[in-house]
């Protein structure tokens, strides 16, 4: 029987822990209608990302993956993020990646480019674009731009911070052995020492009723210890880490509820100013 | 009995009887008189003259790209590359990995004995960008605005250079806000900006920093260099693990994870025994050493993530392979369960001390690790002007470190004997190269922030260590850093060390008869 967290109060266990971000917006959320929904196919999800605040939570972009799978086994990846920045700029991060069907979703080949801009379709603001190339092999992880191609020794099992995303969503909802790897961060860094495990489940209630959701916690070098949660159907639906949540805005085109900012307790200056929060 | 020999103050040739500055003194003077405080004038020695010159001479024959990266926030032990220095266990560089710093540090020049000018964001920062204490920027709280009088670095460099300026990340020395716009008045004069940040989280602003700032370096192009500040925001968002997010939410009172060995010991002053001064206080909010151990473990996952950042702005430095001075250095320390504190803004090693590396392959000695030289973060004014072939903006209180780090250099027959620092407004430190004497001012008169009062609609100034309405609070520290590092036994009460805190205040006094208070604030 699934413990129900129905008051964030008592929290004291991991997955309760984790679930402290998400006090306050648990009572607006709503996920986005299921449709057809198969882990191992197509499929496109789009993320609301916010930052915790004092007293509450505030919206600060998204991101979009797009699952594509390949015939000839495997699958594609595309990550669209949006982090909104300041006078009216946003960090654009685009990226596709060519995946194994692995526990981890290794990735093998990518692409991406990084650019400030108003729009996506806006040239980069004062030289800050750049698109480079990643892949792995033989044992190492090859970062290419205009220029050289950086090599860096990658052993063992690895996955990525964004192909995680669609990894946790094809992993069993029970305790299997604890997955060593080393992520690949931001696309070009590999953090080793990394462990993921399946931990455990909770019934949490959202406004449109209770999901029972289960947890995967991910540990290791340069990460605050992040939780992912994913619902009955394997669906993830939300990512706690330190200040950081992601939680799931649209489906296959079908959108959920997910407010600008929510606020977790009464208190003074919930939000900051300007979207400084205060110091 | 105390070490005697560190206690003859050498003269210095700024000093005047008045402690004012004649507005009528010549440029050299004034430079003479910034670089003298605090020590001996370095321009006035051969060996750094000839250095200078030399120096001088390769930076106008060929100026180089400047960059400097801060973080906020990172005590200078937290890279692992200084764990042979900082050996004791419970030093950061035993509990984590920072292959970017252990390599920048490798490839350059650190100080060990490098100091913040103030353990605040905002005061920190408006001396790092003007090269003045925190008194006279003004800015001696967050959320001030520098002096208008006082010109920033990028200002200067504009005025005086032909590099081009772009700011990209936390600025926050000056007005209510952490991330400049483009244009209007939340940019920062004298800078060209690469927006990003927006949240005032660093896991949320910082991959905006380093990817935008790799970007610029990989991309550029231009005929003139650059000088390039890529402002990280982490470790900072430590902040918010105790004291804002609803007490607990980010630092478990148990071992959740199940961490294990791999949470951080309790450092060695977790307890200590002593009074301390007005306004200082333990943190109480943590209720297990299990939630300190855990807020410390965080914080060096954090640290972890900043070095990512940094590799990634480093990476880019390399493959370009341009003549390039890389300064890295945090506006800051963290108190981390020292002296059973959190975040900064104390009168201790933890909050006062930052990492200090300077890197160029063409330019910098490599791979040294200067415990010898004791340096603040006023300096990297002076010194980045020097590589830029330009002077230092008048009655700079820092010194141009390049005769020791570069190559060319012959390094300093002499250098400066102490380090001052204010904190929380009204607390001053002395550091000496063996001790380190703490006191606070009281203020009795209609104490309005910053430090400026209405007395009879006029605005009043205040002007440190003058003036009847100035007295000092009770329980001042004194540390013997070279046999007391952890700083657990305070001597300050100790009759036999009188002579010592009687040199410490001089130091003070001389110090803060130099200094110019702020007047002119911008506030937005």
């Amino acid at each position: 029987m699934a413990a129900i967290i129905n008051d964030f109060a008592f929290l004291s266990e991991v997955s309760d822990f984790s679930l402290r971000g998400l006090k306050g917006l648990t009572t607006e959320y709503v996920p986005p209608p299921l449709g057809k929904f198969h882990p191992e196919g197509s499929w496109s999800q789009s993320y609301a990302m916010y930052v915790l605040i004092p007293h509450g939570a505030r919206r600060v972009g998204e991101f979009t993956l797009v699952r594509k799978p390949k015939a000839a086994g495997g699958f594609t990846l595309d990550v669209h993020t949006r982090r909104l920045s300041v006078s009216g700029y946003s960090h654009f991060q685009r990226a596709e990646i060519h995946c194994k069907s692995d526990a981890l979703a290794s990735p093998v080949s990518w692409l991406f480019d990084t650019k400030l801009a108003k729009k996506p379709t806006d040239p980069p603001y004062l030289q800050s674009g750049r698109r480079r190339t990643g892949a792995v092999r033989d044992g190492a992880l090859f970062i290419r731009d205009n220029i050289r191609t950086a090599r860096t020794p990658l052993e063992g099992a690895y996955g990525n911070e964004w192909t995680m995303l669609e990894a946790v969503q094809r992993l069993p909802r029970e305790k299997t052995p604890t997955m060593h790897y080393t992520l690949i961060d931001e696309y070009d860094t590999p953090q080793p020492e990394h462990t993921l495990e399946y931990r455990d489940q909770v019934t949490v209630p959202l406004k449109g009723g209770h999901v029972d959701l289960h947890s995967y916690c991910d540990i290791g070098r340069a990460v605050i210890p992040t939780t992912y949660w994913v619902d009955d159907h394997n669906r993830l639906l939300f990512v706690c880490t330190g200040l950081q949540v992601y939680a799931l805005n649209i489906a296959n085109g079908k959108t959920g509820i997910c407010p600008p900012h929510y606020i977790s307790s009464v208190g003074p200056n919930p939000i900051g100013r300007d979207g400084n929060a205060k110091q | 009995m105390p070490n005697n020999k560190s206690l003859s103050p050498q003269k210095t040739s700024s000093d005047t009887p008045s402690g004012q500055v004649d507005s009528s003194i010549s440029r050299r003077s004034f430079i003479k008189a910034g670089a003298a405080i605090g020590g001996v004038s370095m321009l006035d020695h051969p060996s750094v003259a000839s250095a200078l010159t030399k120096a001088g001479n390769t930076a106008r024959a060929k100026k180089p790209n400047i960059i400097i990266i801060i973080s906020d926030q990172l005590n200078i032990d937290a890279i692992a590359h200084y764990k042979d220095h900082y050996r004791d266990p419970a030093y950061g560089g035993h509990w984590l990995k920072t292959p970017h710093l252990d390599r920048l540090a490798q490839e350059g020049y650190s100080f060990i004995e490098s100091h913040t000018p103030d353990p605040l964001c905002s005061p920190s920062r408006s001396c790092m960008f003007t090269g003045r204490m925190a008194i006279e920027t003004g800015v001696v709280q967050l959320n001030i605005g520098i002096d208008k009088h006082i010109p920033n670095m990028g200002q200067w460099f504009e005025q005086h250079s032909d590099y081009r300026r772009v700011y990209c990340g936390k600025w926050h020395a000056g007005g209510h806000w952490n991330y400049p716009d483009v244009s209007g008045p939340r940019k920062i004069p004298g800078f060209e900006t690469l927006p990003v940040g927006g949240s005032g989280m660093g896991i949320y602003a910082d991959p905006q920093v380093s990817n935008s700032s790799a970007s610029y370096i990989a991309n550029d192009h231009g005929k003139t260099p650059y000088l390039l500040v890529a402002s990280l925001m982490n470790p900072h968002d430590i902040c918010y693990w105790a004291t804002n997010l609803d007490g607990k939410r980010c630092t478990p009172e148990k071992d959740i994870y199940h961490l294990g060995e791999k949470l951080p010991i309790l450092p060695p002053n977790f307890h200590y025994h002593f009074k301390e001064p007005y306004g200082e206080h333990r943190y109480t909010g943590f209720h297990s050493h299990t939630q300190w151990r855990n807020y410390t473990y965080d914080y060096y996952r954090m640290v972890e993530d900043i070095d990512e950042h940094v590799g990634r702005i480093m990476s880019a430095v390399r493959e370009r392979n341009d003549d390039t001075v890389v300064i890295f250095t945090s506006d800051h320390g963290e108190g981390l369960g020292r002296h059973q504190r959190i975040e900064k803004w104390h009168p201790y090693q933890s909050s006062v001390k930052v990492p200090f590396i300077v890197w160029s392959p063409n330019r910098v000695k490599p791979g040294v690790l200067d415990t010898e030289h004791m340096i603040t973060n006023v300096d990297i004014m002076p010194t980045v002007c020097n590589y830029a072939g330009i002077e230092p903006p008048p009655l700079y209180r820092g010194l141009n470190l390049r005769p020791i780090v570069d190559k060319l250099g012959e390094g300093v027959q002499t250098w400066r004997d102490n380090v001052y620092s204010n904190w929380q407004v009204t607390g001053r430190n002395i550091r000496t190269k063996r001790y380190k004497w703490a006191m606070r001012y009281q203020y009795s008169g209609n104490f309005k922030k910053p430090f400026v009062r209405k007395s009879d609609g006029e605005h009043t100034q205040f002007i440190p260590g003058h003036g009847e309405d100035f007295a000092e609070y009770p329980n001042q520290l004194l540390f013997d850093l070279e046999n007391d590092p952890w700083e657990l036994n305070n001597l300050a009460d100790d009759p036999q060390y009188a002579s010592v805190i009687k040199h410490h205040r001089e130091i003070l006094r001389d110090w803060e008869a130099k200094l110019i208070p702020g007047v002119n604030y911008d506030r937005n």
